[in-house]
């Protein structure tokens, strides 16, 4: 690997599904990027995409009705867009790990949680049963849990609901992968359980080096843990930086809005929240020019025309909006009043 | 001090699980809510909060104790009373596509209150549609069915049937855990609008803190089907006394990268409801925990001037 090269490259991604409605544009040239040992949030609402995306890094998009239409997904130099089950083996679970939402769902009620996590590590190596138990319990010790000895002989139903997400974590990490996918991690979790885990994703972040994406709809956890950020809308990346830059100096409308949007537990004067009117558009037809156009306060007629270019402001900061360009009336007044509240 | 609406005193609802052996989801709870006012309820899954707004609406028979609504005991209501009460007191449930059915039209579903309490003669339609523009959606609403609707609009319309009988009392269970954020907000100003113009009081149950927060003049915070805490919002949140509202408070992600905090991580999980602990229901994970708090129930006392809190660290 190089030194410039990214471990994960997405580019134009083009998710479509087939549906009796018609095509479902899910992703629509969506492109980012992750480094080594970096946190990377994508943000965005419901149908947005993030979720779709994550999907099709790990080669999990059903097919049919799914179809990566276009684009390409780079893992330490190779396109795995294309790849079949079988050269995805060498790839998922042991290079990529993955995180799911559910816990409960996404582990097998009927198998003892320790041959669940060691699953792809004898797969994937030829161990001794005697190893492969070790393995276990070190990975259970790993991701906190008590008495790893006694509970990897448990079955799932025997864990809190923490406690198995600590578990799906262990599986994600046995095969020591070098990049994890976490989508919504914590969105079933309580809030005091909320805070074990991304306290856990951040020290295991730390310690091994790891490279994570996680997909979140909560800002809150966005700040907490990534170093950069991608929000998507309607199946596009509509801004993109460090969380840093992102937080302070949003510069899309959908960003100010999402971030507009929210009450936080320490404002002082109680405020009327900005919510953002209207529904996200359907993306069996999507708008042909900028998706939030419909919903944005400031939208111009281009916006309904064509899609905006994206704009860089420097240190890995862009965002796709038509008011950041040279021609468009001078908005600096009109973008100060956007972030602060109107 | 204005008249207290809804009285709760030592509120139980235990669920018998076998002989011998009953589920205490709700365990003595004691508080008012004023008329007008909105009362945030918080806790993580498997307090006891749903069960409580459900015992406080009749869904639930209870256990023991007894909840006041306009002076009189709910659970012993009979006859023309519960019709009374049922058009009074209404509830907003989380899931807005499980609450309503997809085999009736919206008109059907908003209307069907109107029906059984005999206020649609004539005019049901003109009401149904007046409901429609008062939560923001068209009249030409009325004809369609639920799938036909994004969740927002859903949660319009579950509000819209909770407003149809006029209610006085509103019960909203996670009204918003459902929707997005941008959504969210949405559904809270109109709930916000609504209390303004129709002088309503709402028990709003949620896990978001931010947003009970936002929402509610007062705040309670239940932890294994008992009250902690229960303060004004401002008073709760600059300075909560209970240990558990404190790890809860600071276990909240603040959207600010800037912000770094010093957070109460909490060991371990909640203990199972049906196997409380003794004493002190939160002494397994309260890093300030004494051998009194095993031995002893805290009693529920007034700290501060309407800053209740039930700790034995603070009962001295």
């Amino acid at each position: 690997m190089t030194k410039n090269q990214h471990l994960l490259a997405i580019d134009e991604l083009r998710v479509n599904f087939k549906t009796y409605g018609g095509e479902v544009q899910a992703v629509r040239g969506v492109s980012f990027h992750v480094d080594k040992g970096e946190t990377v949030a994508i943000v965005g609402e419901s149908g947005c995409g993030k979720s779709v995306t994550a999907q099709a890094i790990m080669g999990l998009i059903p097919n049919p009705p799914g179809k990566i239409v276009g684009g390409k997904i780079v893992f330490d130099g190779q396109d795995i867009s294309g790849l079949s089950k079988k050269e995805l083996l060498g790839i998922r679970g042991t290079q990529i790990g993955m995180v799911f939402q559910d816990p409960m769902t996404a582990l097998n009620p009927t198998m003892k949680v320790g041959t669940q996590i060691v699953e792809g590590f004898v797969r994937s190596q030829k161990v001794t049963r005697e190893e492969a138990r070790q393995r276990a319990i070190e990975m259970l010790r790993l991701v906190g849990i008590p008495d790893p000895e006694k509970r990897i002989d448990q079955y799932p139903h025997q864990f809190s609901g923490g406690m198995r997400q600590r578990v799906v974590i262990a599986i994600a990490l046995a095969c020591q992968p070098r990049l994890v996918i976490a989508d919504e991690p914590t969105t079933a979790l309580d809030v005091t359980i909320q805070a074990q885990i991304l306290d856990l994703l951040k020290r295991l972040q730390a310690e091994q080096e790891l490279s994570v994406v996680i997909i979140t709809h909560d800002l809150g956890v966005v700040a907490e843990i990534a170093h950069r950020m991608v929000v998507m809308y309607a199946g596009m990346v509509v801004e993109t930086g460090t969380v840093e830059d992102v937080f302070a100096n949003p510069r899309h409308p959908y960003t100010w809005g999402l971030m507009r949007s929210l009450p936080r537990l320490d404002e002082g004067e109680k405020q009327r929240l900005v919510p953002i009117d209207g529904t996200p558009p359907d993306l069996f037809q999507p708008p042909k020019g900028c998706p939030f156009a419909a919903r944005c306060d400031f939208a111009m007629e281009i916006c309904d025309q064509q899609m905006p270019a994206k704009n860089d402001f420097g240190a890995g900061h862009e965002a796709a909006c038509w008011l950041h360009d040279p021609r468009a009336p001078r908005i600096d007044e009109l973008v100060a009043a956007g972030r602060q509240g109107v | 001090m204005t008249e207290a609406l809804v009285d709760v005193r030592d509120l139980k609802k235990h669920f018998s699980m076998g002989p011998g052996f009953d589920l205490k989801a709700v365990d003595g709870v004691t508080f008012t809510i004023q008329k007008g006012e909105t009362l945030g309820l918080v806790g993580e899954s498997g307090c006891g909060k749903s069960t409580l707004g459900r015992t406080i609406i009749r869904l639930y028979e209870n256990t023991a104790g007894e909840v006041l609504f306009k002076g009189k005991n709910v659970h012993q209501l009979r006859g023309k009373e519960v019709g009374q009460f049922n058009r009074d007191v209404q509830m907003i449930f989380q899931d807005p596509q499980a609450s309503l059915n997809p085999r009736m039209t919206v008109e059907d579903i908003i209307a069907e209150g109107l029906d059984i309490h005999g206020l649609s003669r004539g005019s049901r339609r003109e009401r149904v549609a007046e409901l429609l523009q008062l939560v923001g959606l068209h009249k030409d609403h009325a004809q369609r069915f639920p799938h036909e609707f994004s969740g927002g609009q859903r949660q319009r319309i579950g509000i819209a049937r909770a407003l149809a009988v006029e209610p006085q009392f509103i019960i909203a269970d996670e009204p918003i855990s459902a929707l997005d954020v941008s959504i969210q907000a949405q559904v809270v100003n109109l709930l916000e609008d609504l209390q303004h113009d129709r002088g309503l009081t709402y028990l709003f149950i949620a896990h978001d803190l931010s947003m009970v927060k936002h929402i509610s003049n007062r705040i309670g915070v239940m932890y294994l089907g008992k009250m902690v805490e229960l303060a004004a919002s401002n008073d709760l949140y600059a300075r909560p006394l209970h240990p558990y509202t404190q790890a809860l408070l600071s276990s909240v992600p603040v959207p600010d990268p800037t912000v770094k905090r010093e957070r109460i991580v909490l060991q371990g999980d909640l203990p199972s409801p049906a196997n409380k602990p003794s004493g002190c229901g939160f002494r397994t994970r309260c890093p300030l925990a004494t051998a009194r708090c095993a031995e002893e129930e805290p009693k529920w006392l007034e700290a501060e001037r309407g800053h209740w809190v039930a700790c034995h660290l603070l009962e001295a």
